[in-house]
């Protein structure tokens, strides 16, 4: 069988490769993950990352012509308990790259919003603003648990820029600390000002701004519920051409669902009528959390797979739905990374959902409970759901994440195909069009 | 002598691993053969070389004097990435 890809090196030299032993039976592993591309079948440990094409044997025993496969764990031993043998990677690979200090921070300055966009999860919550105390709490609590050698800083909100005098005392604050940061800042785009630009550029240390967006203006205006008469729509196309010019890479989250994708062409024919550098900005259609967990999901990710050459098109870089990870998935999110998220109240979560029962503490009040960070995170109680599941390794890695899609294997199946296909087209690419110096002798 | 709290023992399948947390002078992961991770065991609870030789002696068959060697050696190379506390 050809390999494609080789398992992750990292992992192999640390895991020991398996020896295949004289009167065991083995089988595909419950990583394998088979899928088709331009008429061959190839096979994928979504665990290994090891690639291969054909088809694996339903059993084979040692000496059959299958050994390498089964020092790579794509066969295994029958009965072999696969969903404690992964747990016990990700933990020991977790323990490894764990930080003693914290690298990360989430920021929510303020849940207030000067948008009511109809979907916002954050809708019902208390809409707080950070006190004069709780900002200094936060600078505090950076400073004392902050990893020196460098932080990011993620403005989330609510709108963070609704509060950019907030930012700018944080932002302050670890600078005089002489600790090196750069931040990324969630936003709706509708306040960035020539001033908040040169904040950014200048204080913030912004690198990335990611900015959500509803389709067309119709459908912006009817989603986003701006308050007040603000020409949102043509305001943010504006905010992205500046922000692009300013070198700032703008991610534009799309957000979408069946009542505003009809809109899609004509919402890419706007933007790139406003944005001249089209190369510093990423675009997306990220399917609205009740389109992900209704029964429609998979045939709604089938529509955004096939719109994406859309985006091309329009000049624009698409952000791939799946990474093409060729490494064993160490963190899926920002919960099972270590970041920390601080809540408008000081509250301390794991994620940017801040579930309640995830609340892990307060930096105001001072009680912090790293214990139960922990157990909130846990990696070795996989849901009963999932240890089935060949995709295991891709998803998340801990039970109690709070997100959970209807046809979640099918949609991961596809979007994982998805990714692998265009890795191997780009290999064959490589191979066939050889660049003109590859040519010289 | 204790295995340092900061280094982490993880089994998978049969094969012991010794991870370090967050370590500023390692930055690796011991995978231990089954003398080493015999004696990583030990380390788990306070102990002494000779105890953990007393202990080998009692599990291998092999010469007091090879063994001493190997936990010798094994202790060095824990004690040269930090890994023990005395």
């Amino acid at each position: 069988m050809k390999e494609i890809f080789s398992p992750d090196t990292f992992l192999f030299k640390v895991l020991p490769k398996a020896k295949p032993c004289t009167g065991v039976t083995y089988v595909p592993s419950r990583f394998a993950f088979s899928f088709e591309c331009d008429g061959k079948q190839y096979v994928t440990s979504t665990l290994t990352k090891q690639c291969i094409e054909g088809v694996l044997p339903e059993t084979v025993k040692a000496g059959e012509g299958f050994d390498s496969l089964i020092e790579t764990y794509m066969l295994v031993p029958e009965g072999k308990d696969e969903v404690a043998f992964y747990e016990s990677i990700s933990s020991m690979m977790r323990l490894f790259s764990k930080k003693k200090r914290i690298g990360g921070f989430i920021i929510l300055p303020t849940l207030h919003c000067n948008a009511r966009c109809i979907y916002c999860y954050e809708e019902g919550r208390a809409q707080s603003k950070m006190t004069p105390e709780t900002v200094e709490a936060t600078l505090r609590y950076i400073l004392d648990n902050c990893d020196k050698n460098g932080i990011k800083l993620n403005w989330f909100g609510g709108e963070p820029l609704l509060c950019p005098e907030i930012i700018d005392r944080i932002s302050d604050g670890i600078r005089e600390a002489g600790i090196p940061y750069r931040s990324n800042v969630v936003t709706n785009g509708s306040l960035i000002t020539p001033e908040i630009l040169e904040k950014m550029q200048g204080p913030w240390h912004t690198r990335n701004i990611q900015v959500s967006m509803d389709g067309a203006e119709p459908d912006y205006i009817a989603r986003k519920r701006y308050y007040g008469d603000l020409d949102a729509y043509h305001a943010v196309m504006q905010n992205i051409s500046r922000l692009s010019e300013a070198g700032i890479t703008v991610a534009l989250r799309v957000n979408v669902d069946e009542g505003n994708w009809s809109g899609i062409p004509q919402f890419l024919n706007d933007l790139k009528q406003w944005v001249d550098h089209k190369d510093r900005v990423h675009v997306y259609f990220s399917p609205l959390m009740a389109v992900r967990a209704g029964e429609g999901d998979i045939a709604f990710w089938k529509k955004v797979l096939a719109a994406n050459p859309l985006i091309a098109e329009a000049g624009f870089k698409p952000v791939p739905y799946t990474e093409p990870v060729m490494k064993f998935r160490i963190h899926r999110c920002m919960a099972d990374s270590g970041s920390v998220v601080i809540a408008p109240d000081g509250g301390l979560y794991p994620c940017e959902h801040c579930a309640a029962e995830s609340c892990y503490g307060n930096i105001v009040s001072g009680t912090i409970d790293m214990a139960a960070r922990e157990e909130y995170c846990r990696t070795d109680r996989t849901r009963a759901m999932c240890r089935e599941c060949p995709m295991l390794p891709e998803c998340t890695s801990f039970a109690n994440c709070p997100w959970v899609d209807y046809h979640c294997r099918e949609s991961h199946e596809m979007l994982a195909a998805e990714a692998l296909r265009r890795i191997i087209r780009n290999q064959q690419d490589l191979t066939e069009n050889p660049d003109e110096d590859d040519l010289i002798c | 002598m204790k295995l340092k709290s900061d280094f982490i023992v993880q089994d998978i399948d049969d094969t012991q691993f010794l991870v370090p947390l967050g370590h500023e002078a390692f930055n690796g992961i011991v995978r231990s053969n089954k003398t080493a991770a015999f004696i990583v065991n030990c380390l788990k609870n306070d102990t002494t070389k000779d105890q953990i030789v007393d202990a080998m002696c009692l599990q291998y068959d092999a010469p007091r004097e090879t063994i001493d060697a190997d936990v010798e050696e094994i202790l060095a190379t824990l004690r040269g990435i930090g890994a023990i506390e005395e």
